[in-house]
C-alpha cells in the first residue's frame, strides 16, 4: 500500500512544486524514484522526528504542502506534541504518512507496533485520520488530501494490494466490500489492514451480513453511517488496533450520541504490549484477530 | 521598518508588562524583563515589519520560543502599533486572545508557543522555504537558555547547519537561571559558545541589555552567509528591578502591593 501511495504522491508532486516529502531517514527502496525525480521536493530530516514535524510546519506556513513519512510510532507518538502544538494548532498543511500500521512489523517488536495511534491522534483537534484498505481507497484518499489544506494523519498498512481491485468509493463514505441483501441484520465495519479479515468473517458467519470499510476515521461519515446502522440487529467492528479508544470506540461514541441502540461487538487488540515474536498474521491470531474466533464469538454472544 | 528608540521602548514595555502581570496575578516577570531590551532592539531597529500589513510576504519572521515571556512581546506589539495599548489590559482575562503564552491569534504574532523547544524547528522550515524561493527576508528566533535542555532544539540546530540556513538567526537569552535553579546547577550548558560553533553556527556574544551592541550584532554583525547565526545575549533575569534581578523567586512571584509600587518606581526613574 505504501509503494502505491508514494507513487501516486510522486505523480502529484511532478505537477505541483509545492509538494514536499520529508522522511525521518526511512523508506529504503520505497522513496528512491520520488527522490531521483524530485530531489528539490524531498528532504531526509534524519532520525529526528520532532524537528521533522516542526520543520514541516514551518514549510507549510510558507505555502508548501508537506508530507512527513516514517514508521508508525516514529512520526506520530515520538513527535506528538509537535503534531498537537505546531501542526494542529496552526492548521498547517502537513500530512503525516505512517507506515506499518498495527502489527505490520511483526517480530520487530512493540517499538514498531503502531497499535494506539488512532486513539491518540483522533483526539487532536483539526486532525483528520485516514486508514485506507485498498487501492481504490488510496486513490480517492490522495485526491482528498490534495483538496484539503489542513493537517491529516494517514495510516498505511504493509499489505500488498491487488491493482485490479478497483472499486468505486468515496473517501468520506462507507465503502461496501461485500453486499449480501438489503436489510441484512448484521454489519461489519472495519478499516485498513483488517478488511480482508472482515471479509472472511462475513463469508463464514451463518447469517447474512455486510462488510463496510470506513477509510476516514475522523471525521466519521456520520450521515452515511446513520443510514447504514439504523435498524440493524448487530454491529461488529474489527481493527488491528487497541480496543481502548480506537475505531470501535469511535463507532460506539457515535451510536451513543445518536441514540442508536444496537448491540456493538468490538474486535481489536487487547490492552497489553505484544512482546513475543511472530509474523503479523501470527501475532493477529495470537490476539484473537482471526476469522474463526471472531465468528465463534459473535455466534456465542448473539445467541445469548 | 519600524523606527523606535530601543531605550525608551524598553522602559515603556517593562512598565506595561509589570502592570499586566500584576493585574493578571501571573508569573514570569523575571523572564519578561530579561528580554525587554532584546525585543526593543529587534522591533525598534531590526525587523522589516509593518503593523499595517502584518502578513506582507517579504516581512522578517520573528518567533518567540520562550512563550512564557509573552507579556513583554504583547507590549512591544502594542507600542509598535499592531493594536491599541489598552488591549493589553485584557491579558489573562476570560475570552481574551492575550493568553499567558504567545498566541498567534494576536495581531502581529507569527507563531504560538508555550511548550519549550518548538519554535526553532518551525523557524528552520520557514528559513528553508525562503532559501528555496530565493526570498531575502530573515527569520529570527528567541530561545531561553534553560530551553536549550530540550533535545528538539539540538535536532534543529543540526538541521539548520546542515542546510546552511544563513538566513536564520537565533538569539539566546542567556540569563543563566532556569525554572528551579541556576543553569549551572541544573544542566550545565558551558562551554556554550563552543557547542554552537561545533554544530556549525556562526556565534556572536553581547550584553543583552546594551542596545548599541545588540543592534550592531543583529544588523550586520554576522558575516557568514552560508551558516546559521546565533547571538548569545548575556542577560540578567528580572533586569531593571533591583530586587528581582538574578533570582529564581521572580520566575514565579507576581508583583503585588508594595512590591509592585517599588518596581514601578525603579523602572520609571531609571
Amino acid at each position: 500500500m505504501r509503494d502505491i501511495f508514494i507513487d501516486l504522491l510522486r505523480q502529484k508532486a511532478l505537477k505541483d512544486p509545492r509538494i514536499v516529502l520529508i522522511t525521518g531517514d526511512l523508506g529504503f527502496g520505497v522513496l528512491d524514484r520520488y527522490r531521483a525525480e524530485l530531489p528539490h521536493q524531498f528532504i531526509n530530516a534524519g532520525i529526528a522526528e520532532q524537528n521533522m514535524t516542526g520543520l514541516a510546519t514551518g514549510l507549510a506556513l510558507e505555502g508548501y504542502r508537506v508530507f512527513t513519512y516514517s514508521i508508525g510510532n516514529f512520526c506520530s507518538l515520538r513527535c506528538l506534541e509537535q503534531i498537537r502544538n505546531d501542526v494542529c494548532l496552526h492548521n498547517a498543511n502537513v500530512k503525516i504518512i505512517s507506515i506499518g500500521s498495527g502489527l505490520g512489523y511483526g517480530a520487530l517488536g512493540m517499538s514498531h507496533h503502531a497499535t494506539e495511534d488512532v486513539s491518540i491522534l483522533r483526539a487532536l483537534p483539526n486532525l483528520r485520520v485516514y486508514s485506507p484498505s485498498d487501492l481504490s481507497e488510496v486513490q480517492v484518499l490522495i485526491e482528498a488530501l490534495m483538496s484539503y489544506e489542513g493537517p491529516a494523519y494517514v495510516r498505511l498498512g504493509k499489505v500488498a494490494l491487488d491493482p485490479n481491485d478497483v472499486r468505486t468509493v468515496a473517501i468520506n463514505g462507507c465503502n461496501c466490500w461485500r453486499k449480501a441483501h438489503l436489510n441484512v441484520p448484521c454489519i461489519l465495519l472495519t478499516h485498513g489492514t483488517t478488511a480482508t479479515l472482515a471479509q472472511s468473517v462475513c463469508e463464514q458467519i451463518p447469517f447474512d451480513c455486510e462488510v463496510y470499510t470506513i477509510p476516514c476515521i475522523k471525521p466519521l461519515p456520520e450521515n452515511a453511517l446513520y443510514t447504514l446502522l439504523k435498524g440493524k440487529r448487530l454491529i461488529v467492528t474489527i481493527e488491528e488496533h487497541t480496543l481502548l479508544g480506537g475505531f470501535g470506540s469511535a463507532i460506539g461514541e457515535y451510536l451513543l450520541d445518536k441514540g442508536i441502540t444496537v448491540p456493538l461487538y468490538r474486535f481489536g487488540l487487547p490492552d497489553q504490549f505484544i512482546t513475543v515474536g511472530g509474523t503479523s498474521d501470527e501475532l493477529r491470531r495470537l490476539c484473537g484477530l482471526e476469522a474463526s474466533n471472531i465468528v465463534a464469538t459473535i455466534q456465542r454472544r448473539f445467541q445469548q | 521598518m519600524i523606527q523606535k528608540d530601543p531605550v525608551a521602548l524598553s522602559k515603556k514595555v517593562r512598565l506595561h508588562a509589570l502592570a499586566m502581570i500584576r493585574d493578571a496575578k501571573s508569573s514570569h516577570i523575571g523572564s519578561n524583563f530579561s528580554i525587554a531590551d532584546i525585543l526593543s532592539v529587534l522591533y525598534g531597529k531590526i525587523l522589516n515589519i509593518d503593523p499595517k500589513q502584518p502578513k506582507k510576504e517579504d516581512r522578517d519572521r520573528f518567533l518567540l520560543s520562550k512563550g512564557h515571556a509573552t507579556a513583554i512581546l504583547y507590549a512591544i506589539l502594542a507600542e509598535c502599533g499592531f493594536f491599541p495599548v489598552h488591549e493589553l489590559k485584557t491579558f489573562y482575562q476570560a475570552g481574551s486572545l492575550f493568553l499567558g503564552h504567545t498566541n498567534c491569534k494576536v495581531y502581529g504574532i507569527e507563531f504560538s508557543t508555550g511548550s519549550l523547544g518548538h519554535a526553532l524547528s518551525v523557524a528552520a522550515g520557514i528559513a528553508l522555504a525562503a532559501q528555496w524561493r530565493k526570498k531575502v527576508f530573515r527569520t529570527f528566533v528567541l530561545l531561553s537558555d534553560g530551553e536549550c535542555d530540550e533535545g528538539s532544539n539540538w535536532e534543529a540546530i543540526l538541521f539548520a547547519a546542515h542546510h546552511r540556513l544563513g538566513n536564520l538567526t537565533v538569539i539566546v537569552d542567556y540569563n543563566k537561571i532556569q525554572s528551579l535553579d541556576t543553569i549551572a546547577n541544573t544542566l550545565a550548558l558551558e562551554p556554550f559558545r563552543a557547542k554552537w560553533e561545533a554544530f556549525g553556527w556562526e556565534v556572536l556574544e553581547c550584553d543583552g541589555h546594551n542596545p548599541e551592541q545588540l543592534e550592531r550584532c543583529l544588523k550586520d554583525g554576522f558575516k557568514d552567509k552560508h551558516h546559521p547565526h546565533v547571538l548569545i545575549a548575556h542577560t540578567v533575569k528580572g533586569k531593571g528591578v533591583s530586587f528581582m534581578e538574578n533570582t529564581v523567586l521572580w520566575h514565579y512571584r507576581s508583583p503585588q502591593g508594595e512590591e509592585y509600587e517599588a518596581a514601578k518606581d525603579e523602572l520609571r526613574y531609571a
